[in-house]
């Protein structure tokens, strides 16, 4: 629409030493419009910001903004220049009010300005002119803490409109959203679009985002390999140039389902006083407390659990595996887990895909061997002692099952990508434990496309072996692509089940938000 | 990293500590200096121990312990300045270190190598028969070798001596004694004590207390201080100590109670003027000091040297600051002296009792 | 290949840095206050490894080093901070004079094994009490193992003096052991050669066994496994589990063991009975040996056989120098400690050398 672009990148290299994370970038971002840039992780799109935000100077090539070059000294001069970015996790203040947490580092003030008093009015009158319509307000006075993820996130845009941001980068926008908080901030990006500014979102959800966009960058490796007008371009183009092949159709292939049970939850509900077990996370809000949570999984059949984050899945994947303390029953492969540690538990027979891959699912310094074993290691013992070579040469065939690409497996876990990494964990997991049931949580958080597109596969495999599958997730495509049922989790209680024949986005989301309507 | 947090304390101690005995270390400089006195002295030819190299192990505790180590370096010093010897004195970290020390000390030929206090016995058991040229001189411990001189005191005398002193002093007819660590050795001093107030004052009592039972008692002033004040508090009003610098204590006690203390080892009385009645000495630094002439003159003999009353090597202290307060009593105390000195006074000695 | 090469070299790098560090910051202070660091070092190094017998006091003086060394290198491993090793060691002390005491016409073969096995059971007790206070109420374990040891030293204290006393000496320390306990010095055995006339004795060949003990341990076995599991990667333990609580107070059992057998050295193969105060900072030491020997087992040797070689060429700066003492010894490990201790700032100057190796980490950061 507008002839010259507002930020221009031409071609932009950074290398560290042999590595070159952005090679030689062109980018415009023309004035007023939604755009996007997608890449896998790892394909430099945090570098190419850091670049744009001077938090790195360029090895070669060069930044223009309203069509002059610019060089940054520091993020300082971006930042005065009209950039602003809203980060995937959000540096707030939770003690402090919406407003003053938009004021922090820009306050308003009657007076000297260390001793000044802060003028809250004069900050909301000036907030107030500059938005597009209520949509974008949040409760000015209230504790950022007691406020939704959404809302908080509508702060974060507003600390940059506060301080005349022209072009706002998003980074993973949607990621913490529910669907209809999606849709609230779609609807607020196009009020601000209209307002002519300028808006970049960096992401590797396509689906979500691609529709609200007009142009599209995608990165790979660290180079731009395609760009262009999202009007005149299918997903699937999208996708083949993210991950640089073209994915096999998916099929999700139903199976009947057998009757034989591998997991039920029975009225599992955890007690008041904090469980001995659970020393772990005890800043957990209430909302995360399980209250009467009852559900089943069938060998042969693929079990979802919808909600938003914090809703109870945590506690319950760790009652699961016994490491935290409720009443009620828990039947893993008709055998009560009360009476069992969670090693017992383990045995007999229950894999896990934990939520936190750094911290619960691999133990990065050491090497993929190493934690192929971890939990299974006892097969490898011969009296106390390992047996390298017989462990090296399994796991090695492990590996080979789920594709698992690095150049050694001696390497530590941490050096793999995450794909990979999630990939040894399933190595782990399945072909190592041989499970009846399987628990993943968030299985496909933070993968590239090429692992996402194999978990899937393996999942189906894996269900159509008359495996049970448990799977938590906050993306609801994923769930709603795998599942053959679904409960919806709100504040600790299953607030619906869905059977796939009734499956529907917006009814699903409605009931993560506590809006349930039934069956 | 949780023991992240910890480590950087840990940190912080270790430096605090090393910055501790950094300035110990400089500190020790300077006295090293005064320890090479004698060695750089001018008109050498003159003094009769020139070029006579004597070597000092100390305790534990050091040459600034202001007590048993102290008088020992006192007298070595005091050597190295009047007969012009040269002096190299070392202090053990730990019991292990003894024995390297006194063996250096011999291979490196020094005629005679000092072995300050009973800690050191089993070391000198070791080293002196690997060399039978050299002689060594013990203080406080007995060890049975033709080239070990042992020097030993006679603690009980004294304690009599000043017991007797207390005995005459008190009003309340109530005394009191103050040991270290409870060891033979203090009970050396504290029977002998009780002993002399019994003869000055048959009705007089005498209140007992230790510090504690190990070595951290010999260190310990406030506990001195606290353990004075309840004898005082009970109406006792002579107390004599024999706990080393724990027994600094006593004299804040004493000067707060105007009551009166006995000081033990080395000369007292300066610390609280007119509170001190007098000090029993244990004159460690003339024992050294005339080993050490022995050496020179050629007369070195191994075997226990006793020092006693008689000798002077156990004494009682009268300087300006008690002058006055000890003159009724003084010329009873000199008949009690020679008494003892003649074997007319039997003084029990905690040392015999104990072997029956 | 190439990579691992780089990467073990530069494991090398921090430690020899710090120990270079460590001993220029002391000769730098000796040359300040006046004397030749040259004349310190030659002193230093001339008494510590001058003759057989000065290479024996330093080997003496590594041994029990070696393994408190190692105990605290162990609660490191298992994500835990020892600083009680002290006391363990005291407590191990007493308990090898107590069965010494009372048992004292055993035969060394029993004998020995026996005393060591008490040593190991009490210092590690005393080890576990702290674990179990972490493990079950979460409290931090270096807190307790610095109260631990004031209670170890009035408890160790109470039975040297009151129940097992020496009654033929002044020393505060308990009776002799009998004769099956007293494991001879090197020197009596092979005349001279080995160690001279100093105290050196076989418990630095066991000493040394059990830093092998523990390689294998940590390489090979199921044990080492939890117990790396449980420092380096919790709660990835705790999902596959692995009873992350019963690790550590194991982890503490064990660290305290192998610091109540630091005694050996000093009680059996010394002074053959126990000293208050016997330990003489040896647990303390042992931090700093873990530290600088990075928790590995060539490096604990490495670290051990330093210190010890400190701790006797130290003792004859007393002696050769008018303006040090031999606290310089204690100088130069703080400063080490130091050093090691900034090892972060070492090695990523040591990665800006190799600026490859940054990229491979680089590359998998988001």
């Amino acid at each position: 629409m507008t002839s010259q672009p507002i930020l221009e990148t031409r071609d932009l290299t950074k290398s560290f030493g042999s590595f070159t994370a952005v090679a030689g970038v062109s980018l415009e971002f023309a004035t007023g419009q939604i755009h996007a840039v997608l890449g896998e992780n790892g394909a430099g799109k945090s570098t190419l910001m850091k670049l744009l935000f001077g938090l790195h100077r360029p090895s070669a090539g060069e930044i223009l903004l309203d069509g002059e070059k610019v060089s940054w000294r520091s993020s300082m001069n971006a930042i005065a220049r009209g950039l602003g970015m809203v980060q995937q996790h959000f540096s707030l203040v939770d003690t402090l009010s919406a407003i003053d947490n938009i004021m922090l580092g820009a306050e308003v003030c009657r007076g000297p300005s260390l001793v000044g008093k802060l003028d809250r009015h004069e900050a909301i009158a000036r907030l107030e002119k500059l938005l597009p319509s209520r949509s974008l307000a949040v409760p000015w006075d209230a504790l950022v803490g007691t406020l939704t993820v959404g809302q908080k996130q509508r702060v974060e845009i507003l600390k940059l409109l506060f301080r005349k941001s022209r072009i706002l980068f998003l980074d993973e926008p949607t990621a913490v959203l529910t669907p209809t908080e999606i849709e609230e901030l779609f609807s607020v990006l196009r009020e601000l679009k209209a307002q002519g500014r300028t808006i970049v979102l960096i992401t590797h959800k396509i689906n979500e985002v691609l529709h609200i966009c007009d142009t599209y960058t995608v990165l790979r490796a660290g180079k731009m390999v395609t760009r262009g007008s999202v009007s005149t371009v299918t997903i699937d183009h999208i996708v083949e140039s993210m991950i640089g092949r073209k994915l096999p159709d998916f099929s999700v292939d139903r199976h009947p389902t057998t009757s034989d049970m591998v997991l039920e939850c029975l009225d599992v509900k955890e007690e008041s006083r904090a469980g001995r077990r659970a020393s772990g996370d005890d800043g957990t809000l209430s909302r995360g407390k399980l209250n009467d949570i009852s559900l089943k999984v069938h060998a042969g059949e693929i079990v979802g659990v919808a909600g938003v984050e914090g809703s109870g899945q945590s506690h319950l994947v760790e009652v699961l595996f016994g490491l935290r303390n409720v009443s009620g029953s828990v039947k893993i492969l008709g055998k009560d887990v009360a009476a069992l540690n969670s090693r017992q538990i383990r045995d007999l027979g229950i894999g896990l895909v934990p939520e936190d891959r750094h911290h619960q699912g691999l133990w990065l310094d050491e090497s993929c061997f190493t934690n192929m074993v971890i939990g299974i290691e006892g097969r490898f013992l011969r009296g106390q002692i390992f047996q390298f070579r017989d462990l090296e040469k399994t796991t090695a065939e492990w590996a080979r099952d789920f594709d698992v690409r690095a150049s050694s497996l001696d390497l530590p876990v941490g050096r793999l990508s995450g794909g990979n990494q999630q990939k040894v964990i399933f190595a782990r997991e399945v072909s190592g434990r041989k499970p009846k049931l399987l628990v993943c949580h968030q299985p496909t958080r933070g993968v590239d496309l090429g692992a996402i597109d194999l978990i899937h596969r393996k999942l189906i495999e894996l269900r159509n072996s008359n495996l049970g599958v448990l799977v938590l997730s906050s993306e609801l495509d994923e769930l709603l692509k795998l599942c053959d049922r679904i409960y919806v989790f709100f504040e600790g209680r299953v607030v619906c089940e869905f059977a796939r024949a009734s499956f529907d986005r917006m009814r699903i989301g409605a009931a993560m938000t506590g809006v349930a309507d039934g069956h | 990293m949780k023991t992240s947090l910890a480590m950087s304390l840990f940190l912080v101690g270790f430096s605090a500590f090393a910055v501790m005995n950094l300035t110990a270390c400089t500190r020790s400089a300077d006295k090293g200096k005064a320890s090479e006195v004698g060695g750089e002295g001018k008109g050498v030819a003159t003094k009769p121990g020139a070029g006579i190299k004597i070597g000092l192990v100390l305790d534990k505790g050091g040459r600034d312990d202001k007590s048993f180590n102290t008088a020992a370096f006192r007298g070595a010093t005091k050597a190295a300045q009047e007969l012009g010897i040269e002096l190299k004195e070392v202090e053990s970290p730990d019991d292990a270190a003894f024995e390297p020390a006194l063996r250096t000390f011999a291979e490196r030929e020094y005629p005679l190598v000092f072995a300050i206090g009973f800690a050191q016995i089993d070391a000198v058991k070791k080293v002196a028969p690997q060399f039978p040229k050299t002689h060594f001189a013990i203080v406080d411990g007995i060890v049975d070798m033709p080239n070990v001189k042992s020097l030993m005191f006679a603690e009980h005398e004294g304690s009599y001596l000043v017991g007797y002193l207390a005995g005459l002093m008190t009003k309340s007819n109530k005394v009191g004694f103050i040991g270290g660590m409870d060891i033979a050795l203090i009970r050396r001093f504290q029977t002998g004590y009780e002993a002399g107030v019994k003869a000055a004052n048959s009705k007089a009592e005498a209140i007992i207390n230790y510090v504690g039972v190990n070595s951290s008692a010999w260190a310990n002033p406030s506990r001195g201080k606290e353990l004075a004040l309840a004898q005082y508090g009970r109406g006792v009003d002579v107390i004599f100590h024999a706990a080393g610098a724990s027994g600094i204590g006593l004299f804040d006690a004493a000067a707060e109670k105007k009551a009166f203390a006995i000081g033990c080892d080395s000369n007292q009385n300066g610390i609280k003027p007119g509170r001190v009645a007098t000090s029993m000495l244990k004159r460690v630094d003339t024992a050294v000091f005339e080993a050490i002439k022995m050496q020179i003159e050629g007369k070195f003999q191994g075997g226990v040297q006793y020092f006693g009353l008689k000798d002077k090597g156990i004494d009682y202290a009268i300087d300006d600051n008690n002058a006055k307060l000890i003159e009724p009593y003084k010329a009873k105390l000199e008949e009690v002296r020679e008494k003892i000195i003649k074997g007319d006074i039997k003084v029990p000695d905690y040392y015999e009792m104990n072997k029956k | 290949m190439g990579i691992d090469f780089r990467a073990r070299v530069g494991a090398l790098v921090p430690p020899i840095l710090a120990l270079f560090i460590g001993l220029s910051a002391s000769l730098i202070i000796a040359a300040v206050v006046g004397e030749s660091p040259l004349k310190v070092l030659e002193i230093l190094l001339s008494g510590a490894l001058g003759s057989a017998t000065k290479i024996g006091y330093s080997l003496f003086y590594a041994t029990p080093l070696l393994l408190t060394g190692l105990s605290v290198a162990w609660a490191f491993r298992a994500g835990l901070f020892n600083i009680g090793a002290e006391g363990q060691m005291t407590l191990g002390g007493v308990a090898m004079a107590i069965v010494g005491i009372s048992f004292p016409d055993l035969p060394w073969i029993v004998a020995l094994p026996l005393a060591l096995f008490a040593a190991f059971a009490t210092g590690g007790t005393w080890g576990a009490i702290a674990g179990w206070i972490k493990a079950k109420r979460g409290c931090h374990e270096v807190l307790t193992t610095i109260l631990l040891n004031f209670i170890a030293y009035g408890l160790a204290s109470f039975l040297i003096l009151s129940v097992f006393k020496n009654p033929e000496s002044q020393v505060p320390e308990t009776a002799m052991v009998g004769a099956g306990y007293q494991i001879p010095a090197l020197s009596g055995s092979l005349g001279n050669l080995i160690g001279g006339t100093s105290p050196l004795n076989l418990s630095l060949g066991f000493s040394l066994l059990m830093v092998a003990v523990y390689g294998f341990i940590f390489k090979r076995t199921r044990l080492g496994f939890y117990q790396k599991i449980a420092g380096g990667a919790p709660e990835v333990g705790r999902f596959a589990g692995v009873r992350i609580d019963q690790q550590t107070i194991l982890a503490m059992f064990i660290s305290g063991g192998i610091a109540g057998l630091a005694a050996v050295s000093p009680v059996l193969g010394f002074a053959y009975k126990t000293r208050e105060g016997f330990t003489g900072n040896v647990g303390f030491v042992g931090i700093a040996v873990a530290l600088l020997g990075r928790n590995s087992p060539s490096g604990i040797v490495f670290a051990a056989l330093l210190f010890g070689v400190l701790t006797k060429g130290a003792l004859d700066l007393d002696l050769d120098t008018k303006y040090v003492s031999r606290d310089l010894a204690t100088v130069i490990q703080a400063f080490i400690v130091l050093a090691v201790a900034s090892q972060a700032g070492l090695s990523s100057l040591w990665a800006s050398l190799w600026p490859s190796s940054v990229s491979r980490i680089g590359r998998t950061a988001k």
